[in-house]
């Protein structure tokens, strides 16, 4: 145990009760109502898109995402925003308008089943393994960050943080399955809100407001472009050109298009159009985030100018420094909750993706083809139990790697940003075949892997840099393969593209609807605040 | 009222007025403090916004189910 950031007393454990009480409760409520593996695994295909676009965000609003980007924020400055606006928003856009017809018209349960239906049963399995094993690393990264923080702030010890949490996530998302998940993480998302909102705004009224808190930092902290001509022109060593390519393009568009985590919450509305809806929607809270997480990083580097310098605080300790400088008890216990929901989340989000593809794309396709609903269900309720021993084991290999950040941003690499290209081609061209998808998609992410270890990692001016590079390389070797080897292969019978192709199906026209409901139009005055906010923080 | 319990709406509401109330008692109470707040009750008056939030999201379920009955 020993000396710890905080002291939290005992109304701030009270507090942190409350939310297990709601959350174990939640799982309770629902889980009488999982009846069927679509209600379990796709929550019956039945929620309001309010409540999937929500969800669709707070599952990746996990624990990286608030203490790593705070951190990003107070060593990097504003130019962290690159992740949540060009680095995020087109690419949901591009969901919803273009690709989620296809994902919902075909009826698939899971992104690895639309790759079986696109290309054939080879492609599927190779995505479904390699998601597997990626949503365990990934589910261990929730697992050890949170652990390590709560040893940080209130001394807990490492293992029992693990335990606790790990315990309350396997109770709810086994009980209640995906819309146990949906439900904790909308909750968690307004808890958030509610937990952290006070930091930015008691950090900029000491500092005296935004243009004093920019008068005290270096001048690149302010911008998003101005810096990026060149890769030696400031810290996070990217030029424009990574950014838009690597980041903008395929490291974004591979995550918020391909990965199962995010997508799923989408496949879990009702009608077509909320779940076209869900990530455009998703996209106004988005862009909003960074007043929570990078403003914070801003006003530690400004407050604690030796944060991130030999003996200083770790940048990761940037959001922590601040709840202890600005809440009392009480309030502590508000932000601490919302930070534990918001690693609970992150990890039942990758858990009951991790279930949904072990069972319908590994289990139900190899094992045990014509068992009855119910058995899936079961299979699915211990999927859970193992998922999270695994995540358990993985936390502590996470424990191994210097930075989790940039060890999340190299998985990613790998695995989804040659799947974008196996994706982008298998919507928009007919003439990509079975083994193109295929032979695509196992050199991208071969070449992926080669590319990580046979570049020494002082190549690349940070290691940002290059995970951005990698990716768009990953991304050119599929797109490259896929396209080569359809040339020599047997295309699929035009009958059996309907529905899965882009011009075999008829896409959905909501003329006539209000403006508010049309994703088209809604997708339009996002672009538009986008390219402001932009401008306006050029 | 069996529908009422699976509303997000009522959960969440639910939860914030328990949290509101918590904060106002305490912030009532003790009126804890950090240096830089010079006084401020912050959990108090925090307390009252969570619980105003709370509300909001617990009344419209409420009154569909009423209409209902």
């Amino acid at each position: 145990m020993g000396h710890s950031l905080l002291h939290a007393g005992l109304i701030d454990y009270v507090m942190i009760a409350i939310y297990f009480v709601v959350v174990l409760g939640i799982g309770f409520l629902l889980k009488n109502k999982m009846k069927t593996g679509d209600d379990f695994f796709l929550s019956g295909r039945s929620i309001p898109s309010w409540i999937t676009s929500l969800a669709f965000l707070s599952a990746n609003l996990g624990a990286l995402e608030v203490l790593g980007m705070a951190a990003n924020g107070a060593e990097y400055g504003f130019l962290t925003t690159h992740f949540y606006w060009i680095g995020a928003i087109p690419a949901m856009l591009f969901l919803g308008l273009y690709m989620m017809p296809f994902y919902y018209v075909s009826k698939v349960r899971s992104v690895p089943e639309y790759l079986k239906f696109r290309f054939n049963e080879a492609t599927r399995a190779v995505n479904a393994i390699s998601f597997a094993v990626m949503t365990v690393l990934v589910s261990g990264i929730s697992l050890y960050s949170m652990a390590l923080i709560f040893q940080v702030l209130i001394g807990w010890s490492f293992n029992t943080s693990i335990l606790i949490s790990a315990v309350v996530v396997l109770i709810y998302v086994a009980l209640g399955g995906l819309t146990s998940s949906i439900y904790t993480e909308v909750i968690q998302f307004f808890l958030i809100w509610l937990g952290l909102f006070l930091i930015p705004v008691f950090g900029l009224h000491e500092l005296g407001g935004w243009q004093a808190m920019m008068d005290r930092l270096p001048e690149a902290f302010g911008h998003m472009w101005s810096n990026l001509g060149h890769s030696s022109d400031n810290a996070m060593g990217i030029s424009w050109l990574g950014v838009v390519l690597g980041l903008g393009f395929v490291l974004s568009f591979g995550y918020w298009t391909t990965d199962f985590l995010v997508v799923q919450r989408a496949f879990a509305a009702r009608d077509m159009r909320s779940a076209q809806n869900t990530p455009i929607y998703a996209s106004f809270f988005k862009m909003v985030v960074p007043f929570l997480v990078i403003i914070p990083g801003l006003i530690a580097a400004v407050l604690y100018p030796k944060i991130g310098h030999p003996g200083g605080p770790s940048y990761n300790l940037a959001l922590p420094l601040l709840i202890q400088r600005y809440f009392p008890p009480g309030l502590m216990g508000l932000g601490l909750t919302a930070m534990l929901a918001s690693f609970m989340s992150g990890m039942a989000g990758n858990v009951t993706a991790f279930t949904t593809i072990w069972t319908y794309d590994i289990y139900q396709a190899y094992f045990k083809k014509d068992a009855p609903d119910r058995h899936y269900v079961r299979v699915g309720r211990w999927t859970v139990v193992i998922g999270i021993l695994i995540s358990i084991g993985t936390a502590y290999i996470a424990a191994d790697f210097p930075s989790v950040m940039d060890y999340m941003q190299t998985l990613f690499s790998f695995f989804n940003a040659p799947l974008f290209a196996t994706f982008l081609l298998g919507m928009f061209w007919k003439r990509a075949t079975p083994w193109g998808g295929f032979w695509g998609l196992i050199s991208g992410t071969v070449g992926a892997f080669l590319l990580y270890y046979l570049i020494p990692a002082d190549y690349f001016a940070s290691a940002q840099a290059g995970n951005f590079w990698r990716a768009w390389w990953a991304w050119v070797i599929a797109a490259a393969v896929t396209v080569l080897v359809s040339f020599v292969t047997k295309p699929k019978d035009e009958a059996e593209l309907k529905g899965l192709v882009y011009g075999f199906l008829q896409l959905p026209s909501y003329r006539g609807e209000r403006w508010y409901k049309r994703p088209g139009v809604m997708a339009v005055v996002v672009l538009v605040i986008l390219i402001g906010l932009n401008i306006v923080f050029l | 009222m069996a529908k009422l319990w699976l509303d997000l709406r009522w959960l969440t509401g639910l939860m914030f007025i328990v949290y509101g109330a918590i904060l106002i008692v305490y912030g009532l109470a003790v009126n804890p403090q950090t240096p830089y707040l010079h006084g401020l009750n912050i959990d108090l008056w925090w307390g009252v916004v969570t619980l105003v939030i709370g509300v909001l999201f617990a009344q419209g379920p409420l009154r569909g189910v009423k209409k209902n009955s």
